[in-house]
C-alpha cells in the first residue's frame, strides 16, 4: 500500500474527528491544486471539507505562513518538521500563542523539486508519488522518479524531518522511514563556488551579485518565508528607500543580504524561498551560511525549544567569542 | 503572405545568416531554466517551449534608462536614451507574441490618449519576431480559452512549423521579407501546407482536452454586473492563501504596470523605468498614507478585474491575457487565472 496514500486518508479522518467535535475550529494542511503537482496550503473548516485534505511529495510551501490571522479559537496544523519549527519560532517571537496550536506530527520523506524534473514540469499530466520512488506522468510518457533525485536541496540538507513535539501523530515515526539529512555546515566557499577567489570581501561580494543577478524582485522569497512577517518590511519603506530598484544602485544584492541578515538564527533552511522563487536562485544557502556561523558560536539552533529565546535577543556570556569586527 | 520549406538540417545556417544582418536572440536552457539568450552558435536552439520570462522583457525591460537630464544656464538639458539596436527574436511562442500585440494597445494606440510611448514603439520597429509553432501545449497552456491559438500569427513576422525533416517557413510581414533571406529556399507544396494543419489540429485537440474553453467565459465577465463582481466571495478565498509578490504579473507577458523614478546628484542624473505590480502594496499607497486597496482581497480583485474586465472591456473584447499559463505554473500557491475567471462568469448566470 502506498504509504503517501495512507498519510492522507489518516489526515482526513483525524481532521473529520476534531472538527465534528469541534476541538478545534480549523485544520491547516494541502489540497490538490489545478496542475498535478500543484497543492496549495488549505484551511479546513467543517467536517465535510476535511475531505479536501491531502498530502504527498508535492506539500511544498511552509504551513506557518499560512495562520489565519488574527488567530482566533484553536488551529490543528499537519507538520512537518520545518512547519513545527516555524511555528515554535513564532511562540519564541511571541506572535502565535502555541496553546492555539495543535500539532498533528507528519514524519517527511522530503518534497519532490518540480524544477527536478526537467521539461516534464510544462507536460505532467498526473503524478504517482510513491515512499522511495514514484512516477510523474506527463505528455512526453512516464517519468520514473528516484525520489532522493528530485528532492529540493532544503529537504537533501535538512535535520529535522520530524517534529518533535507533537500533540498526536497523524503517521508514527516509528513506522515511517523518514530520514535524517546530515546538513552539511556551508561555508563561505561553497556559497560562492569552488573555484572562486574568495579571498577577498570585494571577491565574495561580487559573486553574491552575480547569484542575485536574475533576481526580479517579485518578493516571492519574502513573502513565501514563515519569519518574514514585519508589518513593513524595509524594502518596502518608500519615504527612504532603502532598496532602489535602479539598474546601477546594487539594490538587488542589498535586498537579499539584509534580508538574510534578518532571518540570520532563525532561519530553519524549510526552503520556502526557494520553491516561490520563479528564477531559482539558491537564496537559502546565504541565511545557511549565518546559521552555522551562529551555531558554532552560541550553539543555538533555530525552533527546537520553545522555551529558549532566539539568539539575537539573549545575551549569555558565553557568547563573547562571537566574531565581532572591529 | 508566402509559405517556404526549410530543411531542418539547415536551420543552423539560416541563423547564422540572420545573425549577420541584426542581433539574434534565442531560447536555451542554462542552469535548469529556458531564457533567450544571444544566438550560440554551434547549438540547437529551444524552440516551441515556454521560456521561463516571455518576450516582455525585450519590449518593456525590467529596468530602463529613460532619458538624462542635467542642468544647463537656461534650464535642464535632456537626453533621451532611445534603443538603437535591431533584434530577430527566434522560437518565441504564438501567445507571446500576441500578448505584444495587446501591449501595443496600452503603449501605442490607446484610444485615451494620442501619446505613443517611444521606448515600445522604438523596439516594436526595430525587433522581428520570428514565432515557432507550439506543438506541444503544456498543462498550464489555454491560449485557445482567450482568443489565440497555438500555431496564430498575430504580433509575428514570421511562424515556423515544425513538419520532421523539414520547417515550413511562413512569412508574414514586408519587414520579414526584407530581412530573412528566402530566395534559396523552395516555395511549400500544397502537401506540405495539409502536413502543417494536420500538426496545428492534433495540438488544438491537446489544448481543449486539457482546458475546456467554454469554461472561461470572458464576454459574460464583460457583461456582468460590476458590483457584483466586485463583491464575488472568491476575492476573500484567494486572499487566504495568495502572498502577494509578484511572480505572477512579473512573469505575465501582458502585464505591463511600471513605476517611474529619478537618480542622480546635485541637479544631474536619470530617469527609469522599472516593473511595478498591482500585487504590492507600495503600488497604490498615498503620499497621505491612505492606500485604496489596503489588503489583499483588493489587490487580486484588481488583477483579475484588470485582465478579465476592464481590459476587455476597452479592447474590443480581447481579455488582457494570452493563456501562457506562467502565472498557473509558478504561482508558489497555485492561483489559478482559469478558476477565478469560472467564479467571474457564474456570478452574471446566477443573478
Amino acid at each position: 500500500m502506498n504509504m503517501m496514500n495512507d498519510i492522507t486518508e489518516a489526515i482526513r479522518v483525524k481532521a473529520k474527528a476534531l472538527l465534528t467535535e469541534k476541538q478545534v475550529d480549523g485544520v491547516l494542511g494541502f489540497t490538490r491544486g489545478t496542475l498535478p503537482q500543484a497543492r496549495r496550503p488549505f484551511l479546513a473548516k467543517t467536517p465535510g471539507q476535511a475531505e479536501r485534505l491531502c498530502w504527498d511529495a508535492f506539500c511544498l510551501m511552509n504551513l506557518a505562513n499560512f495562520l489565519p490571522v488574527p488567530l482566533e479559537g484553536r488551529i490543528a496544523v499537519t507538520a512537518k518538521g520545518c512547519d513545527w519549527r516555524n511555528l515554535v519560532i513564532h511562540h519564541q517571537e511571541g506572535r502565535i500563542d502555541m496553546d492555539r496550536i495543535m500539532v498533528l506530527g507528519i514524519p517527511c520523506t522530503g518534497m519532490i523539486d518540480p524544477e527536478k524534473t526537467g521539461s516534464a514540469i510544462d507536460h505532467m499530466t498526473g503524478t504517482l508519488p510513491g515512499e522511495n520512488h514514484g512516477e510523474i506522468v506527463s505528455a512526453e510518457g512516464r517519468l520514473e522518479v528516484e525520489r532522493t533525485a528530485r528532492l529540493r536541496q532544503a529537504c537533501l540538507e535538512c535535520e529535522h524531518p520530524t517534529p518533535l513535539s507533537v500533540h498526536d501523530w497523524i503517521l508514527d515515526p516509528k513506522k515511517a522511514g523518514a530520514s535524517r539529512h546530515p546538513a552539511k555546515g556551508v561555508s563561505m566557499l561553497e556559497i560562492e563556488g569552488p573555484d572562486a577567489d574568495l579571498k577577498t570581501p570585494r571577491a565574495i561580494m561580487a559573486r553574491l551579485q552575480d547569484m542575485f543577478s536574475a533576481c526580479l524582485m517579485c518578493f516571492a522569497c519574502r513573502d513565501a518565508c514563515p519569519l518574514c512577517y514585519c508589518r513593513e518590511c524595509f524594502a518596502d519603506i518608500e519615504k527612504s528607500r532603502w532598496i532602489s530598484p535602479s539598474p546601477d544602485s546594487g539594490g538587488i544584492s542589498d535586498f537579499h543580504l539584509i534580508r538574510a541578515h534578518h532571518i540570520a538564527g532563525r532561519c530553519t533552511g524549510c526552503g520556502a524561498c526557494e520553491t516561490a522563487c520563479p528564477v531559482n536562485i539558491p537564496i537559502r544557502r546565504l541565511a545557511r551560511k549565518l546559521n552555522t556561523d551562529m551555531e558554532k558560536a552560541t550553539g543555538f539552533q533555530p525552533g527546537l525549544d520553545l522555551d529558549a529565546g532566539p539568539p539575537v535577543c539573549v545575551f549569555k556570556p558565553a557568547f563573547h567569542d562571537i566574531p565581532v569586527r572591529r | 503572405m508566402n509559405n517556404y520549406l526549410l530543411k531542418k538540417e539547415d536551420l543552423p545556417a539560416f541563423l547564422k545568416d540572420l545573425n549577420l544582418q541584426c542581433e539574434l536572440w534565442a531560447p536555451y536552457t542554462e542552469s535548469g531554466i529556458r531564457f533567450f539568450h544571444p544566438y550560440r552558435k554551434g547549438e540547437q536552439p529551444e524552440c516551441g517551449r515556454s521560456t521561463r520570462i516571455s518576450v516582455k522583457s525585450f519590449f518593456l525591460p525590467r529596468c530602463e534608462e529613460m532619458f538624462q537630464f542635467s542642468p544647463e544656464p537656461d534650464g535642464m538639458n535632456i537626453q533621451a536614451n532611445l534603443p538603437e539596436n535591431r533584434l530577430v527574436l527566434f522560437g518565441v511562442r504564438p501567445c507571446d507574441a500576441r500578448a505584444m500585440r495587446l501591449n501595443a494597445r496600452v503603449f501605442l494606440d490607446d484610444p485615451a490618449t494620442p501619446h505613443q510611448d517611444p521606448y515600445f514603439g522604438k523596439r516594436r520597429q526595430t525587433t522581428l519576431l520570428v514565432g515557432w509553432g507550439c506543438d506541444r501545449p503544456g498543462a498550464a497552456c489555454f491560449c485557445h480559452a482567450v482568443g489565440g491559438s497555438p500555431f496564430g500569427e498575430e504580433g509575428l513576422d514570421a511562424l515556423i512549423t515544425d513538419l520532421g525533416d523539414n520547417l515550413l517557413l511562413t512569412v508574414g510581414t514586408p519587414e520579414a521579407e526584407k530581412r530573412i533571406k528566402t530566395d534559396q529556399l523552395r516555395t511549400a507544396s500544397e502537401e506540405d501546407m495539409a502536413a502543417a494543419e494536420r500538426i496545428n489540429q492534433a495540438s488544438r485537440e491537446t489544448l481543449s482536452a486539457n482546458f475546456n474553453p467554454e469554461n472561461m467565459k470572458i464576454e459574460s465577465i464583460v457583461s456582468g454586473d460590476i458590483e457584483t463582481l466586485f463583491d464575488l466571495p472568491v476575492w476573500e478565498e484567494t486572499a487566504s492563501r495568495c502572498l502577494n509578490c509578484g511572480v505572477c504579473t512579473y512573469l505575465c507577458p501582458t502585464c505591463t504596470c511600471f513605476d517611474v523614478l529619478d537618480t542622480g546628484e546635485n541637479q544631474s542624473g536619470y530617469q527609469f523605468r522599472c516593473w511595478d505590480s498591482c500585487m504590492f502594496g507600495l503600488f497604490t499607497q498615498h503620499a497621505s498614507g491612505h492606500n485604496p486597496r489596503p489588503g489583499k482581497p483588493e489587490r487580486i480583485r484588481q488583477r483579475f478585474m484588470h485582465k478579465l474586465r476592464y481590459f476587455p472591456e476597452r479592447n474590443g473584447g480581447h481579455a488582457g491575457c494570452v493563456g501562457c499559463g506562467r502565472c498557473v505554473l509558478f504561482c508558489p500557491v497555485n492561483i489559478d487565472i482559469r478558476e477565478i475567471a469560472e467564479s467571474m462568469a457564474e456570478s452574471k448566470t446566477n443573478r
